[in-house]
Order: structure tokens, then sequence, then C-alpha cells
């Protein structure tokens, strides 16, 4: 107890004299100029705003310098791009914006973005990727009306043998191969495990106690997107390669007159096609029966069955314009592109009896149309998806319309919990106050 | 160029000189108040009596001791191994073996709020789910694992008279090894009621007690290949807010399990 009375009598003694000092210090300091107080007490002046404005200053300068150097935004319209070599996207000139292309009504249906040309709206994606729009090589198509899904789908099995039926003596190869699909449909198909994770997330969702929890509401992913494919080359009967790398597309083929398709492959995830002309064969393979993982370095070796559709870098893509100038972050993605469209070619060129990948090539980031040939004379007749059926891989389930999903997913929680939904989180329990 | 000079002088001095004095009367306010608290404001601001305050500055000590709210501190922790049917009700097909994972773990909830009803009484006034999982073993076996969040119905001591407080806590076997027995609503009774022994005894010695965490693990054994009932293991975790100058944990270990060896013999 003694130490403690001594601490404190010593704590009083320190707080009297700083009152003191502090006291003494205010009478003696004079008004005007100088009015900085040097013991600790909270100070006013111009004298501390140096170096807060010079930080400020410093900041607005670093960001300023950053945007003057960085002329590039994600969606600036460059130029044409120039193939490259698969090996040699690191050697190319960065794009630059004073090489853009006047301007032009179609410009608005493309956009070049960090993984090559979109084409958005009613763009048309072509061998050169200049602009166009629909109604420059088909009749019937009207942008603003709804097609959201086919009549119905008619189920063939895929083909897990990782093979593919080779060309024929005077067929003609023609590749489409994309990113993925900008027109989402209403149609989806997914299999039950993907909606047994979905279910999953839900319930511990609404099981956290967090009505605000982000898995809550969670349903699988299965919604399909359409690509309208203008098929215009008449020179010989067509071998067409659907690819596409993320989304779960549905084909829609649209056949100038005078074209002969014998044949269509289809490389995606639960790809699906409509408009196939008679007498034309088709064939599936579903990227995830052979490849179980899309990360980083995953697909970068060449091996059997590598099914990834990946795209080679080109000189215009911003994104390879970021990696050559030091972005890590696109230094490894521009890598990703390029051993995987190495490692795909390589399985490609094996299973297709060394015809290649590139072989009459549209390769875009996201599209909604495709151009297999050339300009037609006269334009395609459009058909629109909801008029047709597709043929579409197996999936567990198929279904057409989001009330149809959402109906799904309830119906299987309402099983799986055998009553009412609020008996995932039932309430609380409380012990009755027996009445005296 | 005399509007840019303007811009840069409004940009570069004037918004930082505006941020400046407010931010400097608020420092030499916060600091007055620091050194004379009876001028001051901000302790004002914070409000309720000082026990209070001193409870919600402390949130491991409210998420123990709080007399009227579930928490994460005070849970009766199961490990159920059961048969699906179990699970399901009387007479209902067993689901598709790629549904079943989800079906268990949709109604775990369910099946443990069924377990409130032997925690209400002498251990709690009120008992919620606080988290559960489900899923069906390569043997075919539903397990749920979840706990229980309770309110005691206990006394749980006096925790204000403690100097130099700390919150420690030890851990008890109630049913382990040989001692293991068949598991029944019985059987969960004893645990829950050795359970609260040994916190009354605790809490006679040492001011209070709370029941942070009573597990109750029932799982199949298997003895030479045949099968046995299910069996019950069970461990009880008791917390103490004790004075650290006292007792160290390893000392508070050593006590309760004096404690706990004379109530067992």
């Amino acid at each position: 107890m003694a130490g403690r009375d001594d601490f404190e009598a010593r704590l009083r003694r320190l707080e009297q004299k700083a009152a003191t000092s502090e006291a003494q210090a205010l009478a003696d300091k004079p008004r005007g100029k100088d009015s900085t107080d040097k013991r600790g007490t909270p100070r006013s002046g111009l004298g501390p705003m140096v170096p807060i404005v010079l930080g400020f200053v410093t900041l607005f300068g670093i960001g300023a310098l950053a945007a003057w150097q960085y002329k590039l935004s994600p969606f600036e319209i460059l130029g044409d791009g120039q193939m490259v070599s698969v090996d040699g996207w690191l050697s190319g000139s960065a794009p630059d914006a004073a090489e853009q292309g006047p301007a032009n009504p179609r410009e608005a249906s493309r956009v070049q973005t960090e993984q090559g040309w979109s084409f958005t709206g009613s763009g048309v994606a072509n061998a050169d990727y200049s602009p166009m729009i629909v109604a420059d090589i088909a009749a019937g198509f009207d942008q603003n009306q709804p097609d959201p899904a086919p009549l119905g789908f008619d189920v063939f099995d895929a083909n897990t043998e990782c093979s593919l039926r080779n060309p024929v003596e005077g067929e003609l190869l023609h590749n489409i191969r994309i990113e993925r699909s900008n027109a989402d449909t209403l149609a989806h198909a997914f299999s039950t495990q993907s909606m047994v994770e979905a279910l999953d997330a839900h319930i511990e969702g609404v099981t956290s106690g967090n009505a605000e929890n982000y898995k809550i509401g969670t349903m699988a992913e299965g919604r399909m997107a359409k690509v309208d494919v203008f098929v215009t080359d008449t020179r010989a009967p067509l071998y067409l390669m659907l690819q596409d790398f993320r989304s779960r597309t549905i084909w829609n083929l649209h056949l100038a007159e005078g074209v002969t398709l014998s044949h269509v492959a289809l490389i995606g995830e639960t790809a699906a096609v409509a408009g196939l002309p008679d007498g034309a064969s088709v064939e599936a393979l579903r990227i995830s029966d052979f490849i179980k993982t899309d990360e980083f370095g995953s697909n970068d070796e060449i091996r059997p069955c590598m099914v990834v559709p990946w795209r080679v870098p080109q000189d215009d893509w911003i994104g390879l314009a970021k990696a050559k100038s030091g972005n890590m972050l696109f230094e490894n993605q521009m890598y990703s592109y390029n051993a995987g469209a190495r490692a795909f070619a390589a399985w490609y060129q094996d299973a297709m009896g060394g015809w290649t990948p590139y072989e009459n090539l549209v390769a875009v980031n996201q599209t909604a149309h495709v151009l297999a040939g050339p300009v037609p004379d006269t334009l395609v007749p459009y058909t629109p998806l909801s008029a047709r059926r597709a043929k579409i891989i197996k999936a567990d389930h198929i279904l057409i319309g989001d009330d149809a999903l959402t109906a799904l997913h309830d119906e299987t929680l309402a099983m799986a919990i055998g009553g009412d939904v609020a008996m995932l989180d039932p309430a609380p329990v409380e012990l009755e106050v027996q009445a005296q | 160029m005399r509007s840019i000079s303007l811009l840069f002088i409004v940009l570069f001095i004037g918004l930082p000189m505006l941020w400046y004095v407010p931010a400097m009367i608020w420092g030499y306010q916060v600091t007055k108040e620091a050194m004379d608290p009876e001028a001051g404001l901000s302790a004002d601001l914070v409000g309720g009596p000082a026990p209070l305050q001193w409870m919600k500055k402390n949130g491991a000590m409210h998420a123990y001791f709080s007399p009227d709210e579930l928490t994460d501190r005070r849970e009766v922790s199961f490990e159920l191994e059961l048969e699906l049917a179990e699970v399901l009700a009387p007479g209902e097909a067993a689901p598709a073996p790629d549904l079943q994972d989800l079906y268990v773990k949709a109604r775990a909830p369910a099946f443990l709020i069924g377990y409130c009803e032997e925690i209400l009484g002498p251990l709690a006034t009120k008992c919620d789910v606080a988290d559960s999982d489900g899923w069906v073993s390569r043997e075919g076996r539903a397990r749920i694992n979840g706990s229980l969040a309770y309110i005691p119905a206990y006394n749980i001591g006096n925790i204000g008279e403690v100097e130099n407080g700390e919150i420690m806590s030890a851990s008890a076997r109630i049913f382990t090894g040989s001692d293991m027995v068949s598991a029944s609503a019985e059987s969960r009774q004893v645990a829950i009621m050795r359970a609260l022994e040994l916190c009354e005894q605790v809490r006679a010695k040492l001011g209070n007690c709370v029941i942070s965490d009573l597990s109750i693990t029932q799982t199949r054994q298997r003895h030479m290949k045949e099968e046995v009932p299910t069996r019950i293991s069970s461990y009880a975790r008791v917390a103490v807010y004790a004075d650290k100058t006292v007792y160290r944990t390893e000392s508070l270990k050593a006590e309760i399990a004096a404690i706990w060896d004379d109530l067992i013999n």
C-alpha cells in the first residue's frame, strides 16, 4: 500500500507542476505571430501545414504523372491487330491510342479489351476483326426482339473419348473460338452436383445467423448463352469447329444459300447447337470431362486431351500491352494464354490429323454473332433461336426459364429439409415458467 | 493561366487548410478532455453506468458471463453418428446417393434443436442452435456436428469483486475410454449433471464458474470387428474469472482437476 501511495503522490505532484507550467506559459505567451506552443499541447499556425501541403502535392503529382504516362484505358479502340506467333508475343509493339481509326458508327459494336476484341450488341465477330453488324450480312434480325431460349432441347451424348472426326478430303475447316458469349438466354443446364453445392452454400448462409450472408440464395451456375453463326463459305462442304471457353453456348446456325455443312464439332462446357441442316453430323467434347481445373498453370503442359480452347494473345490486346509494361498480373495472364494455346494446338493437331486450330479462324474475347466465311452477296435469312429446337449434350438438369430454375432449387431444398424451410433456422427454445 | 493558379491554390492549399483547422480544434478538445476529465465531454458519449461500460468494453467477459444472452462461449456441442434412417421421417425413402449429404446437412439444425429439451432445466433457461453441419460418412452413416448456445440456469457466481481478473479455463473428462456408456437421454443427463456439479464446486472455491463447452460425442464403436451400441464420450470445459496474481492457467487446471477427482471418488 505504501508503494501505491507513493506513486499517487508523485502523480499528483506531476499534474500540479504541469498545470502551473501551462498557466505560466499562457501568461508569458505574446499574442501575434509566434503562437507555437512547443510543450506538447495542440498547436496552430502555418508551420505544420508545409509537410501536409507538400504531401498532397506529391500525391496529386504522382497520380497526374501516372495518368499522363499510361494513356491506355480498358475501353480504348485500337487499330486492327496482327497475328503473332505463339512464342513471339513479348516482341510485339504496344498499342498506341494515336493510331485509332476514324470514327465509324459500326465501331460502337466492337471494343478492344485486355483479352482481345469483343463485339457487343449486334456486332459480328469476323476473321479480320473489322467493324460489322448483323444488318450488314443478314436479314430479319431485330436486336430489340427478345430471343430468350430455343423451343426445346434434344439431348445427345458427349464424346468421352477425346477424339474428333477428322475433315475428309474436299472439306473445308472453319474454327470459331470465343472466350464467352455475351448474350445470355433463359436456358439452364447443370449437374446435380452443382445444384447440391449451391444448396449447401445456401444452407450455410441461412444457418450463419446473418440475414445478409452472401451465400443465401445461391443457385447452380448453368445459364446458357447464345451465339449466332452466319456461315457463308460456299467453296466446299464445311466442317465447323465451334469452341468456347467460359460460357455454356447455344450456337445458332444461319446458312447462306449454297452452303453445305457436313459436320459440326463443339468444344466447351455443356454446348448446344440449333439450326443444324439435315445430313450434318454433330459431336461434342465437354471440357470438364477431361480438364478438372482452370487455375494458373494447370493448362500449360502439352498433354493428351488438353481441350481448353485458349486463344493466342495478339499485338493489340490491352492485356499484352500491360504485360509488356511490366504488370505482373498480366504477364502471368498472358503467359497462361500462350502456354494454354500452345498445349491446345498440340492436342488439336494430333486429334485432327494434322489440321491446325488456326485454319479459317475467327477468335475473339466476347461476342453474340460470328461470321464464318466472306461477307455474302445476298443477306443471309435470320432465324431466331426461339423458333428452333437445339441439340444439347446430356446434363442432369436442362431447364428453360428462371422460374423453373428457382422452383427446382426450392423443391429439392424442401425435400432435403423434410419440411418447411424455416426448419433450417429453428426458433430458440426457452424453459417454460411454471405458473404458481 | 490565372484561373489555373487559382485552382491550384484552392486545391493544394485551401482544401488542406480547411481540413487542418477543424482537425486541430478537435485534437485540442480531445487532449484537453484527456488531461482534465471533469471538463471532458467524450466520456459521457459512451453512456451507461460503470459496470455496464466495463462489460461492454470486455467482449470476452460478456460472452462468458452475460446473464441473459446466447453467446458463442457457452455451448453444448455434439458429434453424432446415426443411421441414415434416423435422420429421415418414418417410412421416408432414402435419397439418391448424390443428395444424401444435402439431406443430412439440411436436417441437422432441426435434429439438434431437439436436444434443447434435454438441456433446459438445471443447465439452461434458453437454448438455440449456434452452428450445424451434416454429411454421410464413407460407411454410409449420417454424421451431424453442431452446437447449442445456452443461457445458464445455474448460478455463475460473482465476478465483480475479482481483482486483477483474467478468464481461465480447464477441462474435465466426464465419460471417456472405459467409462464410456451407451448413448441415451439418461446418459446425456448424467453428463450434464456431472458438469453442473463440477462447476458448482469450482464456484464454491473460486467465486464464479461457467460451463463454456460441454461436448457430447456419440459414435459407433467396433470391438473385434463386431459393432457394439453407440457409446457416449463427454468432456466439460469450465471457465473462471480468477485473480491472475493468485492463479496461472496451469495452477487453475490443477485446482479444477483436484476438485473433479474429489467429486468422482
